[in-house]
């Protein structure tokens, strides 16, 4: 059993080197300079430095871009759950007419290409003026993510026993109460992992980002894409922005590593 | 849908009296959705202060449903609750002062048993010293005080329908619970523990109770009285003994005891009660086809009576130095059960006497009153 163990081991561990080489490639090239970058094969940097990071944190036109995706980031997930919770609540606990057929129907929007979308929602922002915000582009990630986040919740709203709503009622608590300072205590594990699905769409989607931005509302994903100057590519500030956008994923990731194995097991995620 | 109480009505409800709950329901009906059957058809029930009561039942009876009614989760299709003679049909549950425990325990996964304890009393805005005091007493009460600091996850099932039975009894106003079912989950030796706690409490603080069960034992060992519901109404209220020695309907003979009451098909003919074609004891009930009933021990196997075939025998011990079991029979195709001795029964033809003054008559369904045999 243990040899077993051992050698199921080993290749996890040959797995996950696998998995690491172009990322320890990633970061090796932001601290290097240009130079060393084309100059030839190097497995260890000769002569590592910031200066890739410190353009980054200087320059206005990335840590602009930055901020860009860090809002409609936020914004995204936080119209997500807000609207994906009462949702989720009411599909596991109501029945109602059609309610089996509505909660498929929510799944069949992921089936559509994001492209299918790309020209309504063009056209509809730049007359309504919200074209080149962060709120346009948090708004047309709505279309993907409230339906996956409604999906996950379902699946660990009706986890919790239906005897918690009726012992609230049965104490004495009103609706308002039960909901915020019950239920939602108890379902914060679903709510993270939720947030991390919302997160990681609204995060790494590139083609709604880039068509519904100009200049104003540029995020990090079309910023990275337009660093050709007069001197050729900037590699090694590529490599940093590359870098610091795997960052914020890692640290949701930290958070509900536990419970995104419950989700998991649960086959909502 | 379940009915929360509206926003703002009683979140803060602080009063230290201790409600007297006589409880009258009657006819009550309720259906889930319009023209659905009914769950519950005309239901009466009559509660003393301070009594344990159990609601005993097959699945899909009625009986979670009659406690959400009573509970005022749901509002009754047609009929009337009354708490002390006050008219609480339309009462939220705020209003009711009920508390219920549920057949899984439900607690606040992130509290310990104290914070799971205290949490009605902190929302109902006592102050830090009084919810520890109250829940050191309610503690001390089901010999939970050990756990007071776990994490619910940790406890064992047993001591969190403790914890869960404490959370019912925390609030001092409470006057009626509601247990649901409250040792389907748990382990069989725990049982009679919890039982036995329950029990105590019960008689210790005088509380009604209401227990719904589908086992038999645990209600004829925790009421006082006994309500049979069978598909949404009430064929028998009543103490243990009654339901046990005359229930009043076919189904009640069936469920109460195990094995049920035996039921075979006879007639009255002439003032006679008759099996088979033989005479077995005289009534006073009219003439016609109708049911016989009789417990396993008031019949025997022997050389006179009935002729019936003998299947199989079961011992259940011994009474005074003689073997007892249960015998398994069979006359014209149908199996009855017979309580008794063992000592020279063998297999085969047998004959079977009933004790005449002991034989129930069922018609319809219904027991006939017949006083006179």
């Amino acid at each position: 059993m243990s040899a077993r163990n051992g050698k199921a081991h080993w290749s996890l561990y040959l797995y996950c080197l696998f998995l690491l080489v172009p990322l320890y490639w990633l970061i090796s090239m932001a601290v290097k300079p240009n130079r060393d970058i084309l100059g030839g094969l190097e497995l260890v940097p000769s002569n590592p430095t910031l200066a890739n990071f410190v353009e980054i944190a200087t320059n206005p036109a990335w840590y602009g871009a930055f901020i860009n995706s860090l809002t409609y980031v936020c914004l995204n997930a936080a119209l997500s759950i807000t609207v994906a919770l009462p949702a989720a609540y009411a599909f596991s606990r109501y029945r109602f007419l059609g309610d089996k057929q509505l909660f498929f129907w929510l799944l069949t929007n992921r089936m559509a290409p994001p492209a299918v979308f790309l020209l309504p929602f063009f056209q509809l922002y730049s007359a309504v003026g919200l074209f080149d915000t962060p709120l346009a582009v948090a708004l047309a990630h709505c279309l993907f993510t409230v339906p996956l986040a409604v999906w996950i919740l379902e699946g660990f709203v009706s986890a919790v026993p239906k005897e918690l709503d009726e012992m609230a009622a049965i104490d004495g608590h009103s609706f308002p109460f039960f909901f915020f300072r019950i239920f939602i205590p108890v379902i914060r594990g679903g709510i993270g992992v939720t947030l991390f699905f919302c997160f990681m769409f609204s995060w790494v989607e590139l083609l709604i980002a880039r068509t519904l931005t100009a200049s104003e509302a540029k995020p990090i994903v079309v910023a990275m894409t337009r660093t050709v100057s007069a001197s050729g590519l900037d590699w090694g500030v590529l490599a940093a922005a590359g870098v610091l956008t795997i960052l914020p994923g890692l640290t949701v990731v930290w958070f509900v590593r536990r419970h995104l194995v419950k989700g998991f097991a649960m086959g909502r995620v | 849908m379940i009915r929360f109480t509206p926003l703002g009505e009683s979140d803060s409800v602080n009063q230290w009296i201790v409600a007297l709950a006589a409880i009258t329901v009657s006819g009550l009906h309720h259906r889930y959705e319009p023209g659905a059957a009914p769950v519950l058809d005309g239901v009466d029930l009559e509660l003393g202060d301070g009594e344990a009561h159990a609601v005993l039942g097959g699945s899909g009876a009625g009986k979670t449903t009659l406690l959400h009614l009573l509970a005022g989760l749901l509002r009754p299709s047609a009929g009337t609750i009354e708490f002390d003679g006050r008219a609480v049909t339309e009462a939220s549950a705020a209003e009711r002062h009920v508390a219920q425990v549920f057949q899984f325990p439900v607690l606040y996964p992130a509290l310990d048993v104290a914070g799971n304890l205290g949490f009605p009393l902190v929302n109902r805005g006592w102050d830090a010293a009084a919810v520890r005091r109250r829940v050191g007493e309610v503690a001390e009460l089901l010999s939970i005080a050990p756990l007071l600091s776990r994490k619910p996850k940790t406890l064992s099932l047993f001591e969190k329908q403790l914890t869960a039975i404490g959370r019912a009894l925390v609030r001092p106003d409470v006057a009626l619970v509601l247990l649901d079912e409250p040792l389907t989950a748990v382990e069989p030796a725990a049982k009679w523990r919890l039982r036995q706690a329950l029990k105590a409490v019960q008689s210790e603080l005088g509380l009604t109770m209401i227990y719904v069960t589908h086992d038999q034992t645990e209600a004829l060992t925790f009421a006082e009285r006994i309500t049979l519901l069978h598909q949404g109404k009430v064929l028998q209220t009543g103490p243990p003994e009654a339901l046990y020695e005359r229930p009043a309907h076919e189904a009640v003979a069936r469920f109460i005891g195990s094995p049920g009451m035996n039921l075979l098909d006879g007639e009255v003919a002439a003032g006679r009660i008759r099996l088979n074609a033989q005479a077995l004891g005289t009534t006073s009930a009219a003439d016609g086809r109708c049911i016989l009933g009789f417990r396993p021990e008031w019949a025997a196997i022997g050389e006179q009576g009935v002729p019936v075939t003998v299947r199989s025998t079961r011992p259940l011990g011994s009474l005074g130095g003689v073997a007892t079991g249960l015998v398994t029979a069979k006359l014209d195709g149908r199996v009855i059960h017979v309580q008794q001795a063992l000592d020279g029964l063998s297999g085969g033809q047998a004959r079977l006497r009933i004790d005449p003054a002991r034989i129930l008559l069922y018609r319809d369904g219904w027991l006939v009153d017949d006083a006179a045999h």
